[in-house]
């Protein structure tokens, strides 16, 4: 209990000291270099830039370097003609026309040049980009209710916390402001001595947690993006535990099973991240998403450690079974770079 | 111009929310159990740390998990219902709770527990902390111990509550509180009379032990008052009775009172007396008479049928015979001096019938006498036969399974100094030595397969002495992976079986197939139970 407890402090004043970093920086926002992206309309791809999410707001277009372009649209060879188009390096003709999709580089913002003259966007998001995204590290706190009555063998309370690590990868950009992030991860929880049970002289509990997830997630202001995210991974268990008394034996348990979290929530970061290029820019943020996590329930079996010199064969009993479903919270530190 | 700090205190006022919306469990206490006991075929443990039961069945497929019961706060002692026969055995296990001084919804009560649960719960009106059954286990009295410091303000050690156990809780008629008329000072002890006949209606009488005053109490009307019946004038310097012993003559209504202080015998005898229309008294009298024994009295026992009832009494060197009908004392001088009676319906080696015979006894002696009653006013010391063993601590009856006369009827005699006991066949009155590394004051003599069972503390042995045959007494034993603390015996159900249990916080007991008792040594068929404390 001290220990989560010290940890809800130290998360506290990191999340504060993050918090006076992020208004100075909002205070004397550094503009990245905008780069220059061209929109055509009617020629055969051949060169693209790389996109990102088109903004919600209409928004001008800026000329992007030949080279850039045409790299980027190299590794899309299966994008549709009307979605990318190549320029060539040529200057820009035309304006586009009003059914022309926008193609933003990836991790640029809007520029006004490009939205006045956007076409008319489309009903349903488009992907517009792959494989060229931000990579996001994240520290995570991850509470999950444990509203089963056993988990008091382990936790005065009901909250059972996760501390793990992630990492992300702006996989796939959607126009309309959608990118979708996979993400692999690890967390490790542990609790001990609750108060059921005080004829134990040891209860612990001890989980891996290793997990792969997809975020699905849309910019909502330069500062806040919403997100979805559904996880599924491993879960090892182990469980000790010990008899008080004149003669102390210990037990323990191990298991492995599959879990499953899905969830929302919101994405506070620093502002205007995403306006420079992939590798160019650091967002910092953190992320608080509620969720429910579905996974098997836990045997609680007395398993012997040490079986020397048993010559009787034995029974043990089992402590039930320890759900391990239940409304969870995730909590996030993250920089995405 | 938003600002960001305002975001950032959202996760931080998750975070504290999330310790305020996690909730406690009811706390748990350190467990603290009561001695186990035994019902045909559960074994219960009684957790008074945390009120509750944990109820153990061993009558089929053996599994490590106990059915947890709740039971009223704070229970303090718990006993096993007696019966007289095993055909009426109830099967219950009774439980005192001495409640919460603190909680009014938590009195202090009795439990009626049986193997699929509590049965009645019946509420008392003080915390008592002791409790008597009757032998046939139909009336308890639960009252105050004479060592009780009550945390109450004020309580009365007069006070008892009676319980008829075969009726349901009533709150004004079961159970009913009664204050026991005395001089001054506590009760002592209770006992209950066998059914008698008084004005053609089977009753009980509680007779209320104190130090030279009994009380009489007619059990099936508690509405009528007791008699309270002075045995001696109260005077300063007197010595007391210091009342020990009641025995009941259910064929002559007859209540015979022995105390460790005085030369006499006291008899109550239980006349009828007509009260017509006046409910609230009492339709008996008791008159007391005085027969002189002389000496120091130490023991008393009843036998013959009227009019060869006889009272025969161990009062040191001599044994006296007292007709029951006409008071005649008849002393017969004993070859060693006797505190102890054992009566026994057996053979003798003249005589190949059966019939009611004596052994008397000395603790911590080494000499035991057997006495033929037939005929004894008049052959006297010619029916007494001394024989001699090793000196004994304890004398354990060997009781066979009722009905079975063609078991042998045999005592054992547990040792002192020596270790080990001495079985007397009162048959044959002969005596074949057991050794032991141990104490055998751990012995439980078990009826139904004739025997006795050896498990001392925190040894890892289990013992077993068969006494089917004597002609062939091989104790057999069994080495266990545990030290023993208790041993329980399920041998009176379907399924023969003896929990052992050990020394765990979390419940860890051994159990022996008992029909597999002649072959002890066969572990295959034992099995260790462990984890069944851990509740649900």
């Amino acid at each position: 209990m001290n220990m989560k407890f010290e940890i809800k402090s130290t998360l506290f004043l990191a999340v504060l000291a993050f918090s006076g970093a992020s208004h100075a920086q909002t205070a004397a926002p550094v503009e990245p270099p905008e780069p220059s992206v061209v929109l055509t309309d009617g020629v055969p791809s051949a060169v693209a830039p790389p996109a990102v999410a088109a903004p919600a707001s209409p928004a001008s277009a800026t000329p992007v370097p030949a080279e850039r372009a045409a790299t980027t649209a190299a590794a899309l060879p299966n994008d549709p003609p009307g979605v990318l188009a190549p320029t060539s390096g040529a200057p820009k003709a035309a304006p586009p026309p009003s059914n022309a999709p926008r193609v933003i580089a990836l991790n640029e913002a809007p520029s006004q040049s490009l939205d006045a003259d956007a076409p008319v966007k489309s009903k349903t998001p488009r992907m517009i980009s792959a494989f060229k995204g931000a990579v996001r590290t994240s520290f995570d706190v991850n509470t999950v209710w444990d509203l089963d009555d056993r988990y008091q063998l382990f936790d005065s309370s009901d909250v059972n916390v996760r501390m793990g690590v992630s990492v992300g990868y702006d996989l796939l950009s959607f126009d309309g402001g959608w990118v979708v992030a996979p993400e692999l991860g690890w967390s490790h929880e542990s609790a001990s001595d609750g108060p059921l049970a005080p004829q134990l002289s040891q209860k612990e509990l001890r989980g891996d947690h290793f997990f792969g997830a997809f975020r699905a997630r849309h910019t909502v202001a330069s500062w806040l993006e919403g997100f979805g995210r559904l996880q599924g991974g491993m879960a090892w268990t182990r469980v000790d535990l010990a008899s008080s008394g004149a003669s102390v034996d210990q037990y323990s348990t191990d298991d492995k099973a599959p879990e499953f979290q899905l969830g929302a929530g919101l994405v506070v970061r620093t502002p205007d991240a995403e306006r420079a290029p992939p590798g160019e820019s650091l967002a910092l943020g953190f992320t608080l998403e509620a969720g429910y996590q579905v996974a098997p329930a836990l045997k609680l079996k007395l398993e012997r450690v040490a079986t020397e010199g048993q010559r009787i064969s034995v029974l043990t009993s089992d402590l039930g079974t320890l759900s391990r479903s239940g409304p969870c919270l995730r909590l996030g530190v993250f920089a995405r770079f | 111009m938003f600002s960001i700090q305002r975001f950032f205190s959202i996760p931080c006022l998750l975070a504290l929310g999330v310790s305020a919306c996690s909730s406690s469990g009811a706390k748990e206490n350190p467990s603290s159990f009561l001695p186990p006991l035994g019902l045909v075929d559960h074994a219960v443990f009684i957790d008074q740390g945390n009120d509750r039961a944990f109820l153990l069945d061993l009558s089929g497929n053996l599994t490590p998990h106990a059915n947890q019961v709740r039971l009223p706060k704070a229970p303090i002692l718990a006993q096993r219902r007696l019966s007289l026969a095993p055909a009426e055995d109830p099967d219950e296990v009774l439980i005192l709770s001495a409640g919460d001084l603190d909680a009014t919804e938590s009195v202090p009560s009795i439990t009626v527990l049986n193997k699929q649960g509590v049965k009645w719960s019946y509420k008392l009106a003080a915390a008592f902390d002791s409790m008597v059954q009757s032998p046939n286990g139909r009336y308890l009295v639960v009252k105050f111990s004479q060592t009780n410091v009550s945390n109450r303000l004020l309580f009365n050690r007069n006070e008892v509550a009676i319980i008829d156990l075969t009726q349901e809780p009533n709150e004004l008629t079961n159970p009913v509180d009664r204050t026991i008329r005395g001089f001054g000072e506590p009760p002592e002890s209770i006992v209950f009379s066998p059914p008698l006949m008084i004005n053609g209606e089977e009753r009980q009488l509680a007779v209320v032990l104190f130090k030279q005053v009994v009380a009489l109490l007619d059990l099936k009307y508690l509405n009528r008052p007791e008699f309270t019946i002075e045995l001696a004038a109260s005077s300063v310097g007197a010595p007391s009775i210091n009342l020990e012993q009641v025995l009941f003559d259910d064929k002559e209504n007859k209540v015979y009172l022995r105390g460790s202080a005085s030369p006499d015998i006291y008899v109550i005898q239980i006349a009828p007396r007509d009260v017509p229309n006046e409910p609230n008294k009492n339709d008996f009298v008791p008159s007391l008479n005085q027969l002189g024994g002389g000496g120091q009295l130490k023991d008393m026992a009843l036998y013959g049928d009227a009019p060869e009832r006889r009272l025969l009494v161990a009062a040191g060197a001599n044994a006296l015979v007292i007709n029951a009908d006409s008071n005649r004392v008849t002393s017969i001088p004993l070859p060693v001096s006797a505190t102890k009676i054992l009566l026994f319906e057996g053979r003798s080696p003249q005589v190949d019938t059966r019939e009611t015979r004596a052994l008397l006894y000395s603790l911590g002696t080494s000499d035991v006498v057997f006495l033929d009653l037939a005929q004894i006013e008049d052959r006297k010391q010619r029916n007494a036969e001394r024989l001699k063993i090793n000196s004994y601590l304890d004398v354990i009856p060997l009781r066979p399974t009722a009905g079975d006369a063609s078991a042998p009827n045999q005592v054992m005699l547990r040792h002192a100094g020596l270790l080990g006991a001495s079985i007397v066949d009162l048959d044959k009155r002969t005596v074949n030595a057991v050794s032991s590394q141990v104490d055998l004051k751990a012995g439980t003599p078990d009826a139904a397969l004739n025997g006795v069972w050896v498990a001392p503390s925190y040894q890892n042995k289990v013992g077993f002495i068969d006494l089917s045959d004597p002609n062939k007494i091989q104790p057999k034993e069994v080495r266990l992976d545990y030290p023993v603390v208790d041993l329980l015996l399920f041998t009176q159900a379907a399924h023969k079986r003896v929990l052992v249990t050990h020394d765990s916080s979390l419940g860890r007991a051994t159990v022996l197939e008992a029909m597999e008792a002649t072959d002890l040594r066969d572990l295959t068929r034992a099995v260790t139970l462990e984890g069944f404390l851990l509740g649900e």
